[in-house]
């Protein structure tokens, strides 16, 4: 479990860096999964059906920014809860936005939660504590492997 | 943090009143300010939300920036509530969380399918109040909610 991967769909190379220098910082050990546009997130996250050696588990977490080029963030949300068993993944969006009708978006289009991002390494780990420890140890996990296992025997 | 957008009145859903006082005291221990309003069913849950019953006031039924819901509660369950609400469109955004006791999967299956924003067991962890603000307190204090709609107000819901 501590080894479910977070997918971090963000194009800004400052905030993958703030993210990454804060996960180890709050010293979160579950890999992290850099996509860098809504495009490569949706592959990603489709590689999950594939059956080879080596799929990738199933993200826990999918922290989603909005603005990104390619394909945004409400529509990777709105891709993503319309692909059975895929469509129950943890979505936090992640935004710099404040707007409330950003934030009436994601909830329009069923994100699980919305955070604001904080500008510096400190803040940012301080709220990932928090996120990880709700979101990883608290929250009930819909089990989504199991789903996706059940899914791939019934393809064989 | 811009104010607003974290939550000012949260709805708690729950029929057992020592659960209901320690939750509530977690939430305001997290959020000092904070304004939680008790139901204890599932029909004066939706009466509440649908402006009903003896919540024909607008001022007794501040919009709930976050609802907690139990699943075993009297009259109308919360599988059914929360199914109510996602049918809402003037409501079917607002942040739910279950807290609930013993629960099946398939209650899980169906809450997330109903897109439950979080679902939350009522471990015996859980019942230490600095855990429980703690825990609650993700809601509260970091989780931006969605601004209320205009229309939550005047809303015609479909009955139940």
């Amino acid at each position: 479990m501590p080894y479910d991967p977070i997918l971090l769909a963000e194009d800004d190379e400052n905030d993958v860096f703030i993210m990454k220098r804060a996960l180890e910082k709050a010293r979160i050990v579950n890999p992290l999964v850099v996509a860098r546009d809504g495009l490569e997130t949706i592959n990603y996250l489709k590689g999950m059906g594939t059956v080879t050696a080596g799929t990738p588990r199933v993200p826990l977490l999918l922290l989603l920014d909005i603005k990104m080029p390619m394909m945004g963030g409400f529509e990777v949300l709105q891709w993503v809860r319309q692909q059975p068993p895929l469509n129950r993944v943890i979505v936090v969006v992640f935004s710099s936005s404040r707007h409330p009708e950003d934030v009436a978006r994601a909830y329009d289009l069923h994100a699980n939660s919305f955070l604001v991002k904080r500008s510096s390494v400190e803040e940012t780990a301080e709220m990932l504590r928090s996120m990880h420890n709700y979101w990883f140890c608290w929250n009930e996990k819909p089990n989504l492997q199991a789903a996706l296992t059940r899914l791939q025997d019934e393809r064989r | 943090m811009s104010a607003q957008a974290l939550p000012t009145t949260v709805l708690l859903v729950e029929d057992d009143p020592s659960d209901a006082l320690l939750i509530t005291r977690a939430l305001t221990g997290a959020a000092p300010g904070l304004r939680v309003e008790v139901v204890s069913d599932g029909q004066e849950a939706i009466d509440y939300l649908a402006g009903r019953g003896r919540f024909t006031d607008p001022r007794s039924r501040p919009f709930p920036s976050l609802l907690l819901l139990d699943l075993a509660l009297p009259r109308i369950d919360g599988i059914q509530v929360l199914r109510w609400i996602r049918e809402q469109p003037s409501l079917r955004s607002l942040v739910v969380v279950i807290l609930t006791g013993a629960a099946s999967a398939e209650q899980m299956r169906a809450a997330y399918d109903l897109h439950v924003n979080s679902f939350l067991k009522k471990t015996p962890l859980l019942s230490v109040p600095e855990v429980c603000r703690n825990v609650l307190g993700y809601w509260v204090r970091l989780n931006h909610s969605p601004p209320p709609r205009s229309d939550y107000l005047d809303a015609s819901p479909r009955d139940l």
